[in-house]
């Protein structure tokens, strides 16, 4: 084997340094072997040659354009997810002990909850109308409200055919 | 690797830290930042665009939820390829990997107008064009998952050696003889295009 | 035992409340729509940003729809309303289930499915359900799930 061949990435089984030099990944004195070399070696030069044209053909595969939604049913995923996993926490204790897993005091939490929330929902109507021109204030509880309302019509609208989605 | 690239690595990782620490706002700077790579990454490994977009998600949820015991023993991107390269692995071998015909057919009609029109070509181009499109598409579809993986990351994500290996979990030897094989089975099928328009 | 049966009866009643009044929400939601950009900003600034911005967006193709769409999916949202909170929980779960088991491709065909399931009588269902292009496209499954779901989604 000559001295050319010694230095040859095809004959020594390191091609993936031809690899990296067409990827324009090697470092300056690197290539500038590599660019001697290959003013010498027919071998290479066709193998470089060829995989020039794989890359470029490559290139030619543009990639799709992403859903406008893509981040608003990523989020919705992440807040249900947060969501679920909160309801599974509070629920615990209860859930436990219909499972008959645990004694009476972790359920007094839960009983308190479930007694104010009985207690200040029913003081307000829930049918009552808002009197026009009126400024608008939003309490937190609302905006749970509005969110869950929004998370249930967005539920209905997915469960919609696809040829209805025309006409948003 | 330069010194843009560390910086960004540190950014990452930081943000990453950050959305541990509840910021959900850098939760949407990372995705902001990672969606495109992901979502094209997948799309070329799945080649449907709805179920890119869905692995996609899948990808950036589980970022979310891991972010309690993340730690940044990794260059972020890498650490978010081993996740979608795991997600898009387990679809193919779960046989989920089915192309519909019919949203092949109008994913491929979209894909080239989108492609040709800015350059109004004349039909005959549009037709080489076309052509060459699917063949290119075609000769990756062929190759095995983790071959596809590997090219993909390497020409598109121009990821090194090195991080190709941490995300398919496996030696850096073994990243180079699977894109030593992938790219010799694309050169057999893809080098009479030399000097093709 | 009497306790024990107040605190379940506490409790259901606790839960149905969480599940907070169909009409409230559909009142909050009104309010939300009516308020301008500014007041809306207010109102939403110390939710944590990703629920924020879902909401914005949500909002945002709500006031987007087609009328048409807007008063269809309304009607739909009141008969969801008037469903028991179980059944409505119910219905959630199961598309949270067709979500997360059927891939994006899948889906597109399974809602196709499911406007078709709604129109049809129970007997006709089954038949449907049955045939060898459903059975083609969904395993046991899905054709189960689909069902139930048909079953369960308001009119």
């Amino acid at each position: 084997m000559n001295a050319k061949n010694n230095q040859c990435p095809m004959q020594n089984g390191n091609a993936e340094i031809l690899l990296s030099y067409c990827a324009r990944s090697l470092e300056p004195e690197q290539t500038a072997q590599i660019e001697q070399h290959l003013t010498a070696c027919a071998e290479c030069r066709a193998w470089a040659a060829e995989q020039q044209t794989v890359w470029a053909a490559m290139d030619a595969w543009e990639a799709e354009p992403i859903s406008a939604d893509f981040d608003a049913a990523l989020f919705a995923r992440i807040a249900a997810a947060e969501r679920t996993s909160a309801w599974e926490r509070w629920t615990s204790p209860v859930r436990q002990f219909f499972q008959g897993g645990m004694g009476w005091r972790p359920v007094w939490p839960a009983v308190a909850v479930a007694l104010t929330l009985v207690i200040a929902l029913s003081i307000e109507n829930p049918f009552r109308t808002e009197p026009a021109g009126q400024t608008v204030k939003l309490e937190a509880q609302e905006i749970e409200q509005a969110e869950r309302a929004l998370e249930d019509l967005e539920m209905l609208r997915q469960l919609e055919a696809p040829e209805e989605e025309t006409s948003l | 690797m330069d010194m843009m690239a560390v910086a960004t690595i540190e950014h990452d990782a930081e943000l990453m830290l950050r959305v541990r620490e509840g910021d959900s706002q850098s939760f949407a700077l990372l995705l902001a930042k990672h969606r495109a790579p992901v979502i094209h990454f997948l799309y070329r490994m799945i080649q449907n665009q709805a179920v890119a977009e869905e692995l996609a998600q899948e990808v950036f949820l589980r970022v979310y939820r891991s972010r309690a015991s993340y730690e940044p023993t990794a260059k972020f991107t890498t650490w978010l390829f081993r996740i979608a390269s795991h997600v898009a692995l387990n679809h193919i071998r779960d046989g989920k990997h089915e192309r519909n015909q019919e949203s092949l057919d109008q994913e491929s009609d979209e894909g080239m107008s989108r492609q040709v029109a800015s350059e109004a070509p004349t039909v005959e181009q549009r037709m080489v064009r076309e052509a060459k499109f699917e063949e290119i598409r075609q000769a990756i579809e062929l190759l095995p998952a983790k071959q596809r993986a590997a090219v993909l990351m390497h020409k598109y994500q121009e990821m090194e050696y090195s991080q190709i290996a941490a995300a398919l979990e496996c030696s850096e030897s073994a990243v180079k003889s699977l894109l030593f094989r992938a790219y010799e089975t694309l050169r057999a099928k893809l080098a009479h295009m030399a000097g093709r328009e | 035992m009497i306790i024990r049966v107040l605190i379940i009866t506490l409790g259901l009643a606790g839960l149905g409340l969480w599940a907070q009044p169909p009409a409230q929400q559909a009142r909050a939601l009104e309010k939300l729509r009516r308020m301008d950009p500014e007041e809306r900003e207010r109102a939403l600034q110390d939710m944590p940003p990703a629920r924020r911005r879902l909401i914005e967006q949500r909002l945002d193709r709500w006031n987007r729809m087609a009328p048409a769409r807007k008063q269809r999916l309304q009607g739909s949202f009141e008969n969801f309303r008037q469903m028991k909170p179980e059944q409505q929980e119910n219905l959630r779960s199961l598309v949270r289930k067709f979500n997360e088991t059927m891939p994006a491709e899948k889906r597109v065909d399974g809602r196709r499915a499911l406007t078709h399931l709604r129109k049809l009588d129970p007997e006709a269902r089954k038949k449907f359900l049955a045939s060898p292009r459903m059975k083609d496209r969904f395993n046991d499954g899905e054709r189960e799930l689909l069902a139930e779901m048909a079953e369960n989604m308001p009119d």
